[in-house]
């Protein structure tokens, strides 16, 4: 039975009360700001290989490069979607002089398990965001603090390329702001994730209980320009309902460069390269686990590394295109497993966005992923997308 | 109407009134003289420039929360009234810069008041964004952008 850690129950608990604060506000005081959006994405999305091997699922319609088939008895797949799509709420209340806001975000690509154990796209909204902030301090569930978003490429693809840190978790942060930058420290939701001796990838998530520490600082330029440098440290546990009555805990620790550079006029290149031996399910979509769960209960942090670089063109004010390159790669050591977990993956993306108003855009996007297992097994996708989206 | 919305709107408005950014919709180029030009060049800040143009840009990005755009957003707009405050400069000398011999007089007496007018909303403009009100701003860009669009209806074009 799948338990909820006590950790994020707070955070959660405490990001939905200012959420409410803020929604109940409007009914007494004036000065709630209080405003409604979302934008609508229709995908349509050609695959050369069918990635679930049963029912839809959220890798067929974004990048997941751990989900890369490496059997080829694939047929390819076309798929016209709109889970991407978004809304959103935002509320500003002044609070003693400073802003109260709080931030909802949901999109349709909530999964559930069926009967037979496979996960099932559901259409039920999911919650993407939801959290509040209030002087320099932020509480609920977004965008992890070792992430960079500026450094996000404009992609169609949801996931981005390998070796983005793309997550999104229950986190309570401080962001101190100085004339050119910030630093930020950010408590976050922990979650070991074990490749047991059978390969299979388990999650120890309820006993895991010291929050992932990050502290980042970021650097911002004339230009507009960002520039981001983030250490992170994490306890990483077998719990032992995995491996029998062992137990084990081992801290490691992960570090991140990334940024936004302009080049020339909004042309720009966006880049990311991260480093640890914790950074596990951070990196890449979860394409790696945290650590091997050895055969005697012990477990054994992978090291690996992940980095992309992207630019960004503009070839008018309606045009622009981003070329973008990921690799990601971790040093697993099999000594004491028997386990065949990934070893690297690369990935490529390029598209043309047109976007006609300011609100509206149509883009096609070629995507080309590379995934390589340990035993030396390897498979490769190429997926055409066209995205249509309206925000509104 | 959503705030995303308005503030890219009326930031694209203050775009095309002050800098050489063009709406998403094509606008008729309007012919300058040599003078005319030199003068509202001087007003075409490099800053200026380069903060419409991220302010345009912003409306692209995808990744963000909307919370996090509005932070952006006002950091830009807070920048874009320092920017103001050298036009307030420069705006204060364009009845002598322009060249009265093409502008009667009570063109002259109308264009120093528009000057001045631009003046006083530009200040205002800065103490509003001291206050991080989202309305204020929003109120202090639709103004300037009302006093630019007649400045340039009268006299922008003048053959």
């Amino acid at each position: 039975m799948q338990r909820s850690n006590p950790l994020c129950c707070l955070f959660l608990i405490t990001g939905l009360s200012l959420l409410t604060i803020v929604a109940r506000a409007g009914t007494i005081f004036e000065d709630l700001d209080f405003s409604i959006g979302g934008r609508i994405k229709l995908d349509a999305i050609y695959s050369d290989r069918s990635v679930s091997k049963g029912p839809l699922g959220r890798s067929d319609l974004a990048f997941s490069p751990g989900s890369i088939p490496v059997t080829g008895d694939t047929k390819d797949a076309f798929h016209f979607d709109l889970r991407q799509s978004r809304l959103w709420a935002t509320g500003h209340l002044p609070l003693y002089n400073r802003d109260l806001a709080a931030y909802t975000e949901v999109d349709f690509l909530d999964v559930n398990r069926n009967s037979k154990g496979q996960a099932e796209l559901t259409n039920k909204p999911r919650f993407r965001h939801a959290y509040a902030t209030y002087s320099g301090f932020t509480i609920g569930k977004t965008y992890t603090a070792f992430l960079n978003v500026a450094a996000f490429p404009e992609i169609n693809d949801l996931n981005g390329p390998v070796g983005i840190l793309n997550i999104r978790q229950y986190l309570l942060r401080y962001t101190g702001q100085f004339e050119r930058g910030s630093i930020m420290l950010s408590l976050e939701e922990p979650d070991s994730r074990l490749t047991s001796i059978t390969g299979k990838s388990v999650s120890a998530d309820y006993t895991d209980w010291v929050p992932d520490i990050i502290v980042r600082l970021d650097l911002t330029g004339d230009r507009g320009g960002n520039l981001s440098v983030a250490t992170m440290a994490r306890e990483i546990r077998n719990d032992g309902q995995v491996s029998g009555p062992m137990t084990d805990s081992q801290w490691g620790a992960a570090f991140s460069i990334a940024g936004r550079i302009y080049i020339i006029g909004e042309d720009n290149i966006r880049f990311s390269a991260a480093y640890g031996n914790v950074l596990g399910r951070y990196l890449s979509y979860n394409a790696f686990d945290d650590a091997i769960l050895e055969s005697n209960g012990r477990i054994d942090l992978i090291e690996m590394a992940g980095a992309y670089i992207a630019y960004q063109h503009w070839w008018n004010t309606k045009f622009r295109s981003s070329l973008v390159a990921g690799y990601a790669q971790a040093e697993n050591d099999l000594s004491g497993t028997p386990a065949n977990p990934d070893q690297r993956f690369y990935s490529t993306h390029l598209n043309l966005i047109w976007s006609p108003t300011l609100d509206g855009s149509l883009g096609v996007e070629w995507i080309h992923g590379y995934r390589k297992l340990e035993n030396g097994s390897d498979g490769d996708l190429n997926r055409l997308q066209a995205t249509f989206i309206y925000k509104f | 109407m959503h705030n995303r919305s308005i503030i890219s709107f009326l930031s694209l408005v203050l775009a095309c009134c002050l800098s050489n950014i063009p709406l998403a919709e094509d606008v008729m180029p309007v012919p300058l003289t040599t003078s005319e030009n030199a003068v509202l060049q001087s007003l075409h800040s490099e800053d200026i420039r380069k903060i419409m143009g991220r302010l345009y840009a912003l409306a692209y990005e995808r990744e963000y929360t909307e919370l996090e755009l509005d932070r952006i957003r006002h950091e830009n707009l807070q920048a874009l009234a320092h920017a103001a405050a050298d036009l307030v400069n420069l705006s204060g000398k364009l009845p002598q810069v322009l060249p009265g011999n093409r502008l009667t007089d009570e063109e002259q007496v109308t264009f120093a008041a528009m000057a001045n007018q631009l003046h006083n909303e530009t200040l205002h403009l800065l103490d509003t964004d001291a206050t991080s009100s989202y309305n204020d701003l929003k109120t202090g860009y639709r103004q300037l952008q009302k006093t630019c669009t007649a400045c340039h209806n009268l006299f922008r074009g003048r053959n």
